[in-house]
């Protein structure tokens, strides 16, 4: 008879801490939005578009650029993501667009 | 993700390519449905007019993701360490880890519970023990996770410590094993310095990077399986969470001849690293893509250094504009090559030095190469008049004015250099490394107090 094995996992568990997401947005009208660009990949681009399209229906709507905020993908990221949460209480951000994953 | 921790909603626009990915790394981070919109293709490849189309018409979506709550992942039932997961003939264990995507398509050895303890005799600290948190798939690293992927991989259990050290280097978050999984398809290289390479049986001499030393080919494949396992970097046809768009594969761990490096006077790679001679150094690093052989001859060092130069330098030109942010390329110089420097009092750090100072490109080259990644404007002379790059990327607008391949060697920029290869060729050969992803990251290798008298194959 051939053996048989009995073999473990090789896998690790998944280690997220729990968190409540934030609560949504179902109007942008006089919010602040930041922009968080990952620095290439046409997202300054996308950026501008989406700030016409938006500010064509959202009166009052207003944007972080993303320079204030920084690179979120690049060789000061560490900084700029651990630098995030304050700097987006500090500008007054009620919402939050990446771009790009490319 | 930060920002939704942050108590900020946001949304993000990927490509399609990596909307799964994307799915998958806010689900490691802790949330099942998150905000991400698909730009359907891929931004660098479409006209304006396609681009602006794209983006107009996901506005929508944008709000509407704004507005749906996100639900956060639930407690996963993951398997203790020491549960049984399956049981099976061998055939029927390599079925089963090839379907849970937990082989590499090769045959694994089972990881039964006897083999994974003899592993664990060969280092003082606990299985539990934490070695960190893997990205993308953010599952811990442990001490027995990777005594399973090492007899996985068909590894000796007294190459235990070795693993821990490689798993602690690409742990570490300079490494950025998230980045592993990217578009250029980098591959991690492992250098081995130290004492323990004669006393594992590590090869250094000629065909070094071959297959077919079993502590050399077996290391090298376990980082690639470890990396599959714990840091969720898989291939699976169109789920891929390793984004390498034609990648490559595991690289044999290099171990450096330090027998020549000693009889030349030069110092093992480990010292560049910031060890003592002597000690045991894991060093890992991504490995973009190698250099042709570099073949070089002559009885004077110059000729050779401007081979080198051109060989080297020329390969390393293309990533040259990613690495103006960080850079470590790595030069493998064969041993009668670097006898020929050695000869006429020629250190590493000269060889490198002359590297640095003599390695050109034209300017428009290099600019077209940034554009051609990422259709990203590259103007060095824009960034010369801003402050982040010397004036000798600047010194004129000619286009065609040539410009250094390598910045001055500095904590984020440094030529490495090891001795290896047969000593009866001429060859050397390089290995371009991916800029801020897999910077080189070095670990010592530690031993079990008892060390000396455990068995261990030389």
């Amino acid at each position: 008879m051939e053996p048989q094995y009995e073999v473990v996992w090789p896998l690790g568990p998944v280690v997220t801490e729990e968190f409540t997401p934030a609560p949504r947005l179902p109007d942008l009208t006089g919010k602040t939005v930041a922009q968080l660009s990952l620095g290439s990949f046409r997202s300054d681009d996308m950026f501008a578009l989406l700030r016409e399209e938006l500010t064509s229906r959202y009166e009052g709507i207003k944007f972080i650029d993303q320079a204030v905020i920084g690179p979120i993908h690049g060789l000061n990221e560490r900084e700029v993501i651990a630098a995030m949460p304050s700097k987006l209480k500090e500008l007054g951000a009620d919402a939050a667009i990446s771009a790009v994953g490319a | 993700m930060t920002a939704e921790r942050a108590g900020v909603p946001s949304v993000s626009l990927v490509a399609t390519t990596f909307l799964r990915q994307g799915q998958l790394v806010a689900s490691a981070l802790g949330i099942t449905n998150p905000g991400i919109i698909e730009y359907q293709g891929h931004p660098t490849v479409d006209s304006d007019d396609v681009f602006e189309g794209k983006i107009r018409s996901m506005t929508d979506q944008v709000v509407a993701a704004f507005a749906s709550e996100v639900a956060t992942n639930e407690k996963s039932n993951d398997p203790a360490p020491r549960d049984i997961v399956f049981k099976g003939t061998l055939d029927e264990v390599q079925e089963h880890f090839y379907d849970q995507f937990w082989s590499d398509g090769m045959p694994i050895v089972p990881p039964t519970l006897d083999r994974v303890e003899e592993f664990l005799r060969y280092t003082d600290c606990a299985p539990t023990e934490v070695l960190g948190a893997l990205l993308p798939e953010n599952r811990a690293a442990t001490v027995w996770n990777v005594a399973v992927n090492g007899v996985m991989a068909g590894c000796r259990p007294e190459y235990m410590p070795v693993l821990i050290a490689v798993v602690e280097a690409v742990a570490d978050p300079l490494y950025r094993v998230q980045d592993a999984g990217s578009t250029p398809g980098w591959e991690s290289l492992i250098i081995l310095n130290g004492p323990i390479i004669k006393e594992l049986g590590f090869h250094a001499g000629p065909g070094l990077m071959r297959v077919g030393i079993q502590a050399n080919t077996s290391v090298g494949r376990f980082l690639r399986l470890y990396l599959r396992n714990v840091a969720g970097l898989r291939v699976k046809k169109d789920i891929a969470t390793d984004k390498g768009s034609i990648a490559q594969t595991f690289n044999v761990v290099l171990a450096e001849n330090e027998d020549a490096c000693a009889e030349l006077g030069w110092t093992p790679f480990s010292v560049q690293r910031g060890f003592k001679p002597g000690e045991n150094v894991v060093t890992v690093m991504s490995e973009a893509y190698l250099t042709p052989p570099i073949y070089t001859a002559g009885d004077k060092a110059a000729e050779h250094a401007a081979e080198i130069r051109d060989i080297f330098g020329g390969s390393c030109s293309h990533w040259a504009h990613m690495g103006l942010s960080q850079f470590f390329p790595l030069l493998m110089v064969g041993p009668a090559i670097a006898e020929v420097f050695a000869r006429e009092g020629w250190s590493k750090e000269d060889l490198r030095e002359y590297l640095v100072q003599n390695a050109k490109m034209s300017a428009r080259s290099m600019e077209e190469d940034a554009y051609h990644i990422a259709q990203r404007r590259m103007d060095l002379n824009e960034r010369v008049r801003n402050g982040e790059l010397p004036a000798s990327y600047g010194e004129s607008t000619d286009p065609e004015r040539l410009v250094p391949v390598f910045l001055p060697t500095d904590k984020d920029h440094e030529i490495g250099i090891v001795v290896g290869g047969d000593p009866g060729r001429n060859q050397s050969k390089g290995y371009v490394q991916n800029h801020r992803q897999g910077i080189p990251v070095s670990k010592p290798v530690q031993l079990p107090s008892n060390w000396d008298q455990l068995p261990k194959k030389p």
